[in-house]
């Protein structure tokens, strides 16, 4: 079972920012940030979802849970945010709405070539130390990965002209 | 939340405004005359019409001309979602966006501009699996206009039924149409929808076609009870 946390608060944005995360999965589990700690240890892995422009900055309160969990996490643009801010980062403005060109800095796993992908963000976060810079764009690190565990976030968000990256996360860690 | 939804009669905008009457306040449907048959960013064929459906679904509608010329189009759209903010308070605007990027980013940023939430409830929807959940929504939808091969002069003005959504299917395995039009392929116009007080009927229309591709062009209707 997947955990889809949803970081969404309106009802309009669920269809627009979960769903076509869930659409692409085998066997999912859709709860709040608040509720994240309750089923995490219950999923096989956890994607975390963007959320709409106007959404307040993020918080990690929540998700301290992460820390110690060592089963694959994909955090999406907020879901990056909050992670980042989890281990450390500091937020700043960064607005990039459309498809921006991500370079591969370092090579990982399903990440090995540089892609067009769509952004939709007016932060960014600093790298932790816990985590290597896979890609960036010109304004901001796009794809980070934990130098230990399988977490891994993405600034722009896979599941609009990037489903293989999903796919892919979902695919390497199925038990 | 109360919000505007961007409307411009067909089906995506109109199951997207049903979306948005289920979850929150529609204080006004938002609707740009383009004069650019090919607008970059706006459904053109039959416009007008949008103010029939606007009463049809007892909701008000704000019509903001367009020169339809890129660039010009996009401060049209802030014009309108501005008198919508003065005259409604809307704090949110709703598209039927499916799939452009280039559509969806354009909005989210004059919407960032003016301080409104975006939605867009139709975001990368299965366009198969949309048609069907209309039909079984007995919504009432027609051919507006065509725009590709293989589409022929007897695709305007039909019926999206079980048998029309098989033809759809059909050439999106043969030649790689987007079933719901997603590639500006086809072009639909709703004439009844559950949540609408009264349905359209279509008196006079007629055809526009050259080439695969043409409009239906709708002379008179009226707006009857159900």
């Amino acid at each position: 079972m997947i955990l889809v946390v949803d970081m969404t608060s309106t009802p309009l944005s669920k269809f627009e920012f979960v769903d076509p995360i869930t659409k692409l999965l085998p066997e999912f589990k859709v709860v709040s940030q608040q509720e994240s700690a309750k089923f995490a240890n219950d999923a096989d892995m956890v994607i975390i979802t963007g959320n709409p422009l106007q959404s307040s900055d993020v918080s990690p309160i929540g998700f301290e849970w992460v820390r110690n969990y060592d089963k694959p996490v994909l955090g999406i643009c907020a879901g990056m945010q909050a992670i980042g801010l989890l281990f450390g980062s500091n937020l700043s403005n960064c607005e990039e709405i459309g498809m921006v060109r991500v370079k591969i800095d370092n090579k990982t796993d399903f990440f090995d070539s540089d892609l067009e992908a769509y952004s939709l963000h007016t932060r960014k976060i600093s790298l932790p130390k816990e985590f290597i810079k896979v890609g960036s764009s010109e304004k901001c690190i796009h794809i980070m990965k934990h130098k230990m565990k399988p977490i891994y976030t993405t600034q722009f968000h896979p599941e609009v002209r990037n489903i293989e990256i999903i796919e892919s996360f979902v695919q390497l860690y199925q038990s | 939340m109360k919000v505007a939804v961007l409307f411009s009669g067909g089906k995506d905008s109109t199951f997207a405004l049903q979306k948005a009457m289920e979850h929150e306040d529609v204080a006004c449907l938002i609707s740009l005359i383009s004069k650019n048959d090919e607008s970059y960013m706006f459904h053109t064929p039959n416009i007008e019409i949008t103010k029939l459906q606007a009463m049809a679904i007892d909701i008000p509608i704000i019509e903001q001309q367009t020169s339809g010329q890129e660039g010009f189009e996009l401060e049209d759209l802030k014009s309108a979602l501005n008198k919508a903010i003065e005259r409604y308070d809307i704090k949110g605007v709703v598209t039927g966006a499916i799939e452009s990027v280039y559509q969806a980013s354009r909005i989210q940023k004059i919407c960032l501009d003016l301080k409104l939430w975006c939605f867009n409830p139709l975001w990368k929807k299965d366009q198969v699996k949309f048609l069907k959940e209309l039909l079984d929504n007995d919504y009432e939808i027609i051919i507006s206009g065509v725009f590709a091969y293989p589409f022929d002069e007897s695709w305007l003005g039909r019926i999206l039924d079980e048998q029309t959504l098989l033809e759809l299917i059909d050439y999106k395995d043969k030649y790689q149409i987007n079933p719901a039009g997603e590639g500006g392929e086809i072009e639909t116009m709703v004439l009844n929808a559950p949540f609408f007080k009264k349905r359209l009927v279509v008196k006079g229309a007629e055809k526009q076609f050259s080439n695969h591709s043409g409009i239906y062009k709708v002379i008179d209707m009226h707006v009857e009870d159900k």
